[in-house]
């Protein structure tokens, strides 16, 4: 190769930081991410008191608060390492703790909270010490977020806040809601909300559980005149719409989760090596086989285009739509891999996991239900085709 | 050679085994993007779809006062290395250049030649034949075709029938290669063979007018450029043979994984131009009073072909960059072949439903693409052989019980 031209590079860590970080990350881990840590998300996802313990001990451990800046307790760092730290945590097929936190409130006060504000969250959430739960849906809000009703009124000091929220996931162990409202009755709608940061355990407050398809816990949330102070709200009053889509690109990318399904992969290959269909070996299956490959194929080709996507982003280079296309295709090919696991795994592939007869601990079972919400929450795919048409492929809006 | 694309691909002294850099880089870099855009302006004008008409249906595909141009541009002996009169480039610029090629649906001796052929001669033949093949290639003075006898149109080496006699030093070939793309422009037909005297692999070069060498078109999908090239006791010289027999299968296997790679970046290529082709229209074409491209149904389209677009070309440019690095893994070939066909078969049909009546006239540039797609789909193996390829990596030999049985049945 010439001086001065580069030959492409997938991996995530390429300079000797990175590298550096993600040994000590990767040491991290293998000591302190225990089994029952991992599971907590998918079986429950509550964080109890040992997940607790965890996102301390990872804030301890400088993995939090990448790159913000020092005197609100971040730890330095580039964007990169932010990258290796979700997908390091989604290649061992476990929850991050505290990705509202993370990436969407605390980067919005970073960008937009008083000064007040930011010494007072920014350091609490680096350190691993508060959770917080997103509270953006309404039962008249799923993908067209503006369309909420939840009222904020200014009273003096205070605002009175009234309403419903639902699927607020992280709400029944959350510190702190991360709240969109409407402040403003008469302005257009888009500009007519605004984010609070509400202490969740607040009078008035009523929150109810909502189980779903897939195992998880998700909530409804009740506010009943819900006195909050106006220095809990984040920025300019009536911004609170803008603030929520301007990192949106950002935030799906590095929500993408695609590297989980390696280890999935990988588990679902050992399992046909060794097993039996009929009394023939299930690796001999031609439609098993060609299942699997086909699966490898799709699974790289995600991961590659998410690397180039994640290469934009900590580049700061231009994203126009590549998130939500990230998003998309993952979402989608996740869906997809439960079925053809579940396919590949016959009747067996229905087992629940407590079964002794479950293959892969009754994962694919799990994955086929868990994975039906990835192409509505978050966006829905039809709801993301649109922005992509209009962001990215500039088509003309639907009137 | 005062072109960009000459200019730089001048600059580009470089070995593909070159040593790693360090630092994350995944995007085109400048000089990929200058070749992108100078092939994309030169081919626009030289080759519009009304020539890309006309050449799939003229046997030799491309006529010579293009060829000479784009020999002059350097593109014959893109990857050729410098020392045998190429320009040296990387193959994720062979890769960009022929995404160009496939978004004008050029189809003809280009590919066969400066892809297929080159690829052969440099990792097949000796050292003194890439001497005296591969500057004549670089110049614009040699078309070539790989008359691999397969009808996985050069997938797999273990199917060639063509055998060579044993007659010492110069060996008569007689048989059959079918599907050989552009032998009829070729000046040579590069002929894998098997020697009867030990069963191995050997590579030799023929005259397409040679005696006992017939060349019947196999008219196709894709028009006037497929042949079925039989062989009767065809006779060659000593110097006809190219390379070792040692290292034939070898290196024309290494030739077919790379041309695998280029083929995915031709019909990435493709795809991208129907998409353009697509939105383009989407924006303009109105029904019931306002753009189709405002009507979700074909916005989903148009972004479905996007997904499928951005998945197939990243992954062929991971599989270039691998070339580069000197690591290409069979697995990966397979997986990007895989997604490029699967994607480029899906794009064209999305493609044609947003195009409408209009996209079905062959007057139109659909039908090229749609043809391009079924005949590079099929190129250097299909989804199902690749699907065999990793499974077989994943989970072992589909059936070895039953080789194991025959094995020892033929022993005893």
């Amino acid at each position: 190769m010439s001086p001065g031209r580069r030959i492409l590079d997938f991996e995530l860590a390429s300079t000797p930081e990175e590298r550096a970080f993600q040994r000590r990350l990767s040491d991290f881990l293998d000591r302190e991410l225990t089994e029952e840590v991992r599971r907590q998300h998918p079986l429950d996802l509550g964080l109890g008191p040992e997940g607790r313990e965890f996102m301390r001990r990872l804030g301890a451990a400088g993995f939090l608060g990448i790159g913000w800046p020092e005197q609100y307790g971040g730890v330095g760092g580039s964007i990169a390492m932010e990258i290796i730290l979700s997908q390091e945590f989604a290649r061992r097929e476990a929850y991050l703790p505290n990705s509202v936190a993370r990436l969407m409130a605390g980067p919005v006060i970073l960008r937009h909270g008083s000064e007040r504000m930011k010494c007072e969250f920014l350091p609490r959430i680096a350190a691993g010490e508060v959770e917080f739960g997103l509270g953006y849906t309404e039962p008249p809000a799923g993908s067209d977020l503006a369309a909420m009703q939840m009222r904020a009124v200014r009273d003096g000091e205070y605002y009175i806040i009234n309403g419903q929220k639902v699927f607020n996931t992280q709400s029944h162990f959350a510190d702190y809601h991360w709240l969109a409202a409407r402040t403003d009755v008469d302005a257009p709608r888009h500009r007519a909300i605004s984010l609070f940061v509400v202490d969740q355990r607040a009078p008035g407050i009523t929150i109810n559980p909502i189980h779903t398809l897939g195992g998880e816990r998700t909530n409804a949330v009740f506010y009943d005149d819900v006195k909050v102070h106006e220095s809990r709200l984040v920025g300019e009053p009536n911004r609170g719409f803008y603030y929520m889509i301007e990192a949106i690109e950002h935030e799906r990318l590095m929500l993408s989760q695609n590297i989980r399904l390696r280890n999935f992969l990988d588990r679902l290959t050992n399992y046909m090596r060794t097993a039996l269909r009929d009394g023939a070996p299930l690796a001999k299956h031609p439609a098993a086989r060609q299942r699997l490959a086909r699966m490898e194929a799709e699974l790289e080709a995600a991961l590659c285009f998410e690397a180039h996507a994640l290469f934009l982003l900590r580049e700061g280079k231009t994203i126009e739509s590549e998130g939500t296309v990230v998003k998309l295709v993952g979402s989608e090919l996740r869906q997809r891999f439960a079925y053809d696991a579940l396919d590949i795994l016959g009747a067996f592939g229905r087992l629940e996991e407590g079964s002794k007869w479950a293959p892969l601990m009754g994962e694919a079972a799990r994955m086929s239900r868990a994975t039906v919400i990835e192409t509505i929450g978050g966006g829905t795919s039809e709801v993301l085709r649109n922005v992509v048409a209009y962001r990215g492929l500039r088509l003309p809006r639907d009137p | 050679m005062s072109s960009p694309i000459a200019a730089c691909a001048c600059r580009a002294i470089r070995d593909r085994s070159s040593q790693r850099v360090d630092v994350m880089y995944l995007q085109l870099d400048e000089e990929q993007t200058l070749i992108r855009q100078s092939a994309r302006e030169f081919l626009a004008q030289a080759f519009p779809s009304e020539r890309a008409r006309a050449a799939r249906l003229d046997p030799r595909g491309i006529d010579d006062a293009l060829w000479r141009q784009m020999a002059d541009l350097g593109w014959m002996g893109l990857v050729v290395p410098e020392r045998y009169g190429g320009a040296g480039a990387s193959f994720l610029d062979l890769a960009v250049l022929l995404e160009e090629i496939g978004h004008a649906s050029m189809t003809g001796p280009f590919f066969s030649t400066a892809v297929t052929g080159a690829l052969s001669i440099l990792y097949a033949a000796d050292e003194p034949q890439r001497r005296s093949l591969l500057p004549v290639l670089a110049r614009g003075g040699l078309k070539l075709a790989l008359a691999l006898d397969t009808q996985r149109a050069g997938f797999d080496l273990s199917t060639v029938s063509v055998r060579a006699t044993n007659s010492a030093g110069a060996p008569r070939l007689y048989g059959a290669a079918l599907f050989v793309a552009d032998a009829a422009a070729a000046d040579i037909l590069l002929c894998p063979a098997i020697r009867e005297a030990d069963g191995a692999l050997a590579l030799y070069r023929i005259a397409p007018d040679a005696s006992g060498v017939s060349l019947s078109a196999m008219p196709t999908i894709g028009g006037a450029h497929h042949y079925a090239v039989e062989l009767t006791n065809v006779e060659t010289a000593a110097a006809d043979t190219l390379g070792q027999s040692t290292e034939t299968a070898d290196g024309l296997q290494r030739a077919l994984s790379e041309a695998a790679v280029a083929k995915c970046a031709e019909m990435v290529g493709g795809a991208q131009r129907v998409l353009d082709t697509a939105v383009a229209y989407a924006r303009e074409r109105e029904q019931f009073g306002r753009p189709i491209g405002s009507f979700q149904a074909i916005q989903h389209h148009c972004v479905n072909m996007l997904m499928d677009l951005e998945c197939a070309r990243w992954i062929t440019y991971k599989a270039a960059a691998a070339i580069d690095r000197g690591a290409l893994e069979p697995s990966l070939v397979a997986k990007a072949k895989i997604c490029c066909n699967e994607a480029y078969r899906r794009i064209v049909r999305l493609g044609h439903q947003v195009m409408g009546g209009i996209g079905y006239c062959e007057e139109h540039e659909m039908p090229l693409y749609f043809r391009h797609a079924r005949m590079a789909e099929t190129a250097f193996g299909d989804v199902d052989d690749h699907l065999e390829v990793l499974a077989t990596q994943l989970l072992g030999d589909k059936s070895p019980a039953v080789t194991e049985q025959a094995m020892k049945g033929a022993a005893s």
